[in-house]
């Protein structure tokens, strides 16, 4: 008979732990009907924007490998590939701008009340990237945003356009109180620049076209055919990724930035 | 013998109801905050409500409402709430909503961004937890619009309780295939339909959600919603925005202000389509505001002060 009240006993606890467990989840039925009325009638699909006195994405590749093959005439290349790569800089971290951590977080100053780091950071964690390149692993997208040097709460982000969102170079790259240099190459005036950049070791910051604003990536691969990147945009450890074929091969080059150094 | 077995039973229920209270009350108030019991206003006492770093206590933030008569009251007091978050707070009708950072990502990967309600009466619940999230309040309350980072893109609605009541993927939201996330705008003033934005595509589209019937209008945008210089009115179905670029960084904003590029004011309504031009200037912003549903507020481009236009 007791044994059996301690069977009974130990079942309840068991019942009593189960009913505070699914007490957590209680919020969480979802109801997912589909009636959804599209507007078909809507257009769609400009190419995206062009650039006057720039290049495509594809066409940068195009010129990458003619620049490879030139080498690999000159004898520059003897030994070609390393386990595939023509260049290969080690990149110690990867930011994604969509980072549940960090993805609303607001941006610089933030004064129009809707700055994000999810929207508006690719450049931001470029430039983290970067740092993390340069030894400061520490330094993360939302340290950089928060980085307070000199007076200002937004160091690295220039107070005193629209709403503050926006980063400021070469403020962004002076952290924790260091001057850098750095390049500035607008639309399609520093192509030659990147595969030069890449054979020194240097990772190049490139500026696209995208929508109806620019993105951000980091080059810092070329495997003989095609430029790599780590992309912002994408998720959480997925941000390397070839820049061809992927919705990048006929967008614009807004300009080409290298970070750290001259050329 | 039989004294072990009594004893044994007793101290099995009692760690069982011990055990199971805590799990309980953890679930619901966790990491609480202090409600301000002395408070005793009523919302018509209140102008608005807001965010401010408690004086004395760093990392404290106190939940404080400007009142009618020009005081200002604290709430409440949390130690935890997501003061970076972009839009961390709302107040509707005596209720506020306020988004909480529970646990450190850096050293707890279980950590959560909980939404929770505090009324004028002490009253607190959650109604939503998961990483990563946003939110809007509908005017009457009875909706709000959740995004969190677990579902890019996707945009869904809880009712008032926190129970999940219908869910948008983003391709149902957005136009583009290329779309890779979505935003949320407002509500209408009437809780009828919410408003928001699907962006990184080839263009950006703006898509309307009728809560009556949960249907979505999908319309595609002509202008450019990345660079902060429009505004949506969802209660006449129009928006007033310019054609100012958005900029990769502070230099390129320069650049573009010494340039001699014409930039142009529109509104526009979705429904209709119907498009004018309301103010063109050399190389500048407006600030549009709607400051009701006939009037629009703009910074003058020549004059750099406030302008207004009458629909």
């Amino acid at each position: 008979m007791l044994r059996k009240l301690t069977i009974l006993a130990s079942l309840l606890f068991v019942f009593g732990l189960m009913i505070a467990t699914v007490g957590c989840d209680s919020a969480d039925k979802t109801v997912n009907s589909d009636s959804v009325v599209l507007n078909d009638d809507a257009t769609n699909h400009d190419p995206p924007d062009y650039v006057e006195g720039s290049i495509t994405i594809d066409s940068l590749n195009v010129l990458a490998r003619a620049r490879y093959e030139e080498d690999l005439q000159n004898g520059t290349f003897a030994a070609a590939k390393t386990n595939g790569w023509v260049f290969n800089i080690n990149m110690p971290s990867f930011y994604s701008q969509i980072e549940p951590v960090w993805k609303n977080k607001a941006l610089g100053y933030n004064k129009c009340g809707n700055s994000t780091i999810g929207r508006y950071g690719c450049h931001l964690c470029c430039v983290a990237m970067m740092y993390a390149k340069w030894g400061y692993s520490n330094l993360k997208p939302p340290n950089l945003d928060d980085w307070s040097h000199n007076g200002w709460s937004h160091y690295a982000f220039f107070y005193y356009k629209d709403c503050g969102d926006l980063i400021q170079i070469p403020q962004a790259l002076e952290y924790p109180a260091i001057s850098r240099d750095y390049s500035y190459y607008p639309k399609a005036t520093g192509y030659d620049k990147i595969y030069t950049a890449l054979s020194r070791g240097w990772p190049v910051i490139i500026e696209i076209a995208y929508g109806t604003g620019s993105h951000f990536m980091v080059i810092y691969a070329f495997d003989g055919a095609r430029y790599w990147v780590l992309d912002p945009l994408r998720p959480p450890g997925q941000g390397a990724i070839s820049l061809w074929g992927t919705g990048y091969n006929s967008r614009y080059i807004k300009s080409i930035r290298i970070y750290g150094h001259h050329l | 013998m039989k004294t072990i077995y009594i004893f044994s039973i007793i101290l099995i229920l009692a760690t069982g109801l011990i055990v199971g209270f805590a799990v309980s009350k953890n679930n619901n108030e966790i990491q609480a905050g202090t409600i301000n019991s002395q408070t005793k206003l009523s919302v018509s006492d209140i102008k608005n409500v807001s965010l401010k770093s408690n004086v004395s206590n760093t990392g404290i933030t106190d939940i404080v409402a400007q009142l009618n008569n020009g005081d200002v009251q604290t709430i409440a007091t949390y130690n935890d709430i997501y003061v970076d978050h972009y839009h961390p707070i709302e107040y509707l009708n005596g209720d506020v909503y306020v988004i909480r950072r529970i646990g450190d990502p850096e050293v707890d990967s279980g950590w959560t961004d909980q939404l929770w309600k505090i009324g004028l009466d002490g009253s607190e619940v959650m109604l939503y937890a998961e990483q990563g999230i946003d939110f809007r309040v509908s005017s009457d309350e009875q909706y709000i619009a959740i995004a969190d980072s677990t579902a890019i893109g996707q945009v869904f609605f809880i009712n008032k309780d926190g129970v999940k009541v219908k869910s948008f993927l983003l391709n149902q939201l957005a136009i583009d295939p290329d779309a890779k996330d979505s935003e949320m705008y407002s509500w209408s003033n009437d809780g009828k339909s919410f408003w928001g934005g699907v962006y990184f595509a080839n263009q950006e589209d703006i898509f309307q959600i009728s809560v009556d019937d949960w249907t979505v209008q999908k319309f595609a945008f002509d202008g450019n919603l990345h660079n902060h210089d429009w505004d949506l009115n969802p209660d006449i179905n129009s928006i007033v925005y310019s054609d100012y670029p958005s900029f990769g960084d502070a230099t390129d904003a320069e650049d573009f202000d010494n340039s001699t590029t014409v930039t142009h004011l529109y509104l526009a309504n979705f429904i209709t389509g119907e498009k004018r031009t309301i103010d063109t200037a050399v190389a500048k912003s407006y600030q549009p505001k709607w400051i009701s549903s006939t009037e629009i507020q703009y910074s003058d481009p020549t004059m750099g002060e406030l302008k207004s236009y009458f629909l």
